[in-house]
């Protein structure tokens, strides 16, 4: 019988192995060149003597980065990179894109209005450092290409297994790695939580940080594919030897509230946060949020209704009638000044996510739930969050939370009120964190 | 170990004589000045929540602690006899600057063990509101004022401008009062001429004085919230050249606001004063400490002698200062209500309403400023109030020997120090003589 066994055994030990070389994935840290860019207005080139010479202020020059290691200067006006003229903050992105690290890379530049011409060898990104936290960078083979999580977990007294918790961002484009800004909000509760034992996952974006070249671009990839990367993702962090996978909670900000439990249908998932996250059909949950923008707008009532009844009839002509928004900007003009909102992802993803119903989504998960919705939060509705409550209570009684954190925006920052949070962002809000660490189970 | 040095040296100083009392003055000074800069206590935040969130751990604020009283004892303990004049005015700040950081430490423990409370709408939301106010109205001030005061001098002051904004649009007549200026090129020729105006006339103000260009530039990316203008010195930019930056959002710019723009971010404003400050020592305590009741105090100071340096021969220019430091003047009795004597958002509003009406949009910016930012409106008028106090009291006693721009310039090259002690060592200096 146990020599019969192995030829069974082995596909599966095969399986596993390849699994864990898909976690093992090698995903290179992104090129940092390490300096702070300033487009170079009419009033500098008076002021700098630089005539019309297109290129792009050094403004500064940071510690670790390539360009501290190629020798440039504050005040340095940079004109070429790898070959290509660069007249912008954006078009030093673009010719950077092409790279990576280790990579050799031709410059010009102007400093004190001499020209000078150079190559520098491209560093990577510096990796966030902690003296308590152990910080790792996994990657993971997903429908989109290769994903990147950065895992946090305390550097001592671990358990053999840490319970996870992946956190899920929000419908923009943008990279939750940022090794040179850690005081933001999702970087500060994760490591709360990482400080109290939890093995915490930020589930970057296809597309985006160091996986902006090896994955579908962000604004290209479909919702259903962005949820699957993410379950994805999980369900390969659950099978590392470290990760207790009986424990796993969801962290989902904003979208990220829509795509746990859809996550949670594809592996299994005992626990839900959702912050400021959307409880209706998309276009209601549009509709509803503009008027508290306009009320943290403080906009008079005409005007909001004005607002509500354009945009509605422009988001109409999207989403139901399947319209570009150029096509609607055409039917109305006022809609071109939406477009920012429908463009900001693909068609296929808008498409799909008007298409889902929030609410089967949420009648399936069966683990816990706690809906958080901060005070200053005008971008999500309190309103979705007490219909999510309703109807998860009604199908799982005592399964979920509903919880107001009290000067809050939706970025988890501290704000007053509505328009204190347009006014500007304050630092991270420790009372979404402290809701969060007060309703997780402790871990020993 | 060094300040252990400096106390024995400071001893025997004491015994033998004037010469070495500067000596060991000098070492006890710099031993207190490294140390300073190895703490690097209280960093500058504008935003109050900020500020509360860069709290050290307690065992940190401990070890500060035990820093700053061992460093009170030994400065209080230092004999000035035989010093220089740089030196007295050092340990005077070295004097004032301890004392405060030991305020701060007690205040931030105490804050520790309340549990670190958050507050929402500013300062009287804190268990321990009235210390905590006390400490930031020093440190954006330099004095101890109580919100009474505060509410009080705001209302006078925007009393006065309110006086002085009437009497000008008495003087103007029908005359159009305001307007945009939409091209850019006219508000840099403007600038420049008032430069050039301004400059003629700087060495009755301050002394002779060789000053470096200043450059006016668009703010770039300005948006509705920006203030008027900055001033970014070739240390805090990457220009090369000391700049001021306007305001020109939505392609325009207040044409009310040239000169006293001008006077405050320019000459005889924050470049002069950057200049200066350049010029005298900046390797020791005064590299460290910036109070901006002395540096915004001196830029809203000098707005008030714009006609002396030729500026305001439009009475519209004149104008145009009276009604932005209306809404200073109305800003310190806000921060004052809402930080010290717990206004509610309405309450403020209302107060602002009451004095400057019909600019609800205004109002809505300035409360949430105010909120967010404990203290720091108060540094531009309770600092000018101060400059303009001491100047008076000088004036009186010096008689005929008072001259202005011997005052102006020893202010400016004592460096951006706590009012109270430049006005100690200023009223010193001036009476020994020139």
């Amino acid at each position: 019988m146990r020599h019969r066994s192995l030829p069974f055994l082995l596909p599966a030990l095969l399986m596993l192995l390849g699994a864990n070389a898909c976690t093992g994935q090698q995903l290179p840290r992104r090129v940092f060149l390490g300096i702070r860019m300033e487009r170079v207005t009419d009033d500098l080139r008076r002021i700098m003597g630089v005539g019309a010479t297109p290129g792009v202020l050094v403004a500064e020059v940071l510690p670790g980065g390539s360009g501290e290691a190629a020798g440039w200067q504050r005040g340095d006006l940079l004109t070429e990179l790898g070959g290509q003229p660069v007249a912008s903050p954006d078009e030093v992105l673009v010719a950077l894109a092409q790279h990576q690290s280790g990579s050799t890379l031709a410059y010009r530049l102007l400093r004190d209005r001499k020209p000078l011409a150079g190559s520098m060898t491209l560093r990577g990104w510096p990796e966030e450092r902690y003296p308590d936290l152990r910080v790792e960078y996994t990657a993971h083979a997903t429908v989109n290409g290769v994903q990147r999580a950065i895992l946090t977990r305390p550097r001592t007294r671990q358990p053999d297994k840490a319970p996870l918790v992946a956190f899920i961002g929000g419908i923009g484009c943008y990279s939750l790695d940022s090794p040179l800004d850690t005081a933001r909000s999702e970087v500060q509760l994760l490591n709360a939580l990482s400080r109290m034992g939890y093995a915490c996952a930020r589930l970057e974006k296809p597309g985006m940080g160091d996986a902006a070249r090896s994955s579908t671009a962000c604004g290209e990839v479909s919702f259903m594919h962005e949820m699957t990367g993410y379950a994805e993702m999980i369900a390969q962090l659950k099978r590392r030897a470290d990760i207790d996978s009986s424990s796993v909670t969801i962290i989902g900000h904003s979208m990220g509230g829509v795509f746990a439990p859809l996550v949670a249908q594809r592996t299994p998932v005992q626990r839900i946060v959702a912050y400021g996250t959307i409880g209706s059909n998309f276009l209601e949950h549009l509709l509803k949020t503009r008027r508290t923008i306009g009320e943290a707008y403080g906009w008079d009532a005409e005007r909001t209704d004005a607002f509500i009844k354009d945009f509605g009839e422009c988001a109409a002509w999207y989403f139901a009638d399947r319209l570009s928004s150029a096509q609607a900007a055409a039917r109305k003009p006022v809609c071109a000044e939406y477009a920012g909102i429908f463009d900001v992802r693909a068609r296929a993803y808008n498409d799909e996510l008007y298409a889902l119903s929030i609410p089967a989504a949420w009648k399936g998960f069966r683990g816990r739930t706690l809906l958080l919705w901060g005070e200053a939060d005008y971008i999500a509705a309190r309103h979705d969050h007490e219909l999510l409550r309703g109807l998860i209570e009604a199908a799982h009684p005592g399964s979920v939370t509903f919880q107001v954190v009290p000067d809050a925006d939706h970025g988890m920052h501290q704000a007053d009120d509505f328009k204190a949070a347009v006014a500007g962002s304050g630092p991270y809000q420790q009372l979404v964190g402290r809701a969060v660490t007060e309703w997780m189970p402790r871990v020993r | 170990m060094r300040a252990m040095l400096a106390l024995a040296i400071g001893v025997c100083a004491a015994q033998v004589g004037r010469a070495q009392g500067g000596t060991a003055l000098h070492a006890l000074l710099q031993d207190f000045t490294a140390g300073y800069a190895a703490w690097a206590p209280e960093p500058f935040a504008l935003d109050l929540r900020e500020r509360l969130a860069s709290v050290p751990p307690d065992s940190v604020l401990a070890a500060q602690q035990r820093f700053f009283s061992e460093q009170q004892r030994l400065l209080l303990g230092a004999h000035a006899e035989g010093a220089t004049a740089e030196e007295r005015l050092l340990l005077a700040t070295a004097r004032f600057e301890v004392a405060h950081q030991l305020h701060r430490i007690t205040v931030e423990r105490r804050w520790l063990q309340a549990g670190r409370p958050m507050p929402a709408h500013g300062v009287h939301g804190l268990p321990d509101h009235q210390e905590w106010y006390r400490l930031l109205v020093r440190r954006f001030t330099g004095y101890e004022r109580t919100p009474q005061e505060l509410v009080a001098f705001g209302a006078a002051e925007a009393e006065r401008c309110h006086q002085a904004i009437g009497r000008l649009r008495a003087l103007l007549g029908a005359a159009p009062q305001g307007g945009w200026i939409t091209d850019k090129a006219e508000v840099l020729q403007r600038f420049a001429a008032l430069d050039s105006t301004v400059r003629t006339r700087l060495s009755g103000f301050v002394g002779a004085v060789e000053l470096p260009p200043i450059h006016p530039m668009e703010w770039p990316d300005a948006g509705p919230h920006t203030p008027p203008g900055i001033y970014l010195s070739r240390a805090h930019n990457a220009y090369g050249a000391d700049v001021f930056q306007f305001n020109f959002h939505n392609g325009r710019f207040d044409a009310r606001a040239l000169d006293w723009l001008y006077l405050h971010e320019a000459i005889p404003g924050h470049h002069l004063q950057a200049s200066l400050r350049q010029a005298a020592a900046a390797t020791d305590l005064r590299a460290h400490l910036l109070y901006p009741g002395n540096f915004e105090g001196w830029a809203c100071y000098v707005e008030d002698y714009g006609q002396e340096l030729g500026a305001y021969a439009d009475p519209l220019q004149e104008l145009g200062k009276w009604e932005w430091d209306l809404v200073r003047s109305v800003r310190v009795a806000l921060d004052a209500g809402i930080h010290g004597l717990g206004w509610s958002r309405q309450e403020a509003l209302t107060y602002w309403e009451e004095h400057i009406p019909g600019v609800p949009e205004l109002a809505d910016r300035e409360v949430t400023r105010v909120t967010n930012w404990a203290a720091q409106a108060l540094s531009y008028k309770v600092g000018a109030d101060a400059i303009q106090r001491l100047r008076e009291r000088l004036a009186a006693e010096l008689g005929p020997r008072f001259d202005a721009a011997r005052f102006h310039r020893a202010f400016l090259e004592m460096g951006m120090l706590p009012l109270p002690v430049i006005e100690e060592q200023l009223a010193a200096h001036l009476h020994k003589g020139p």
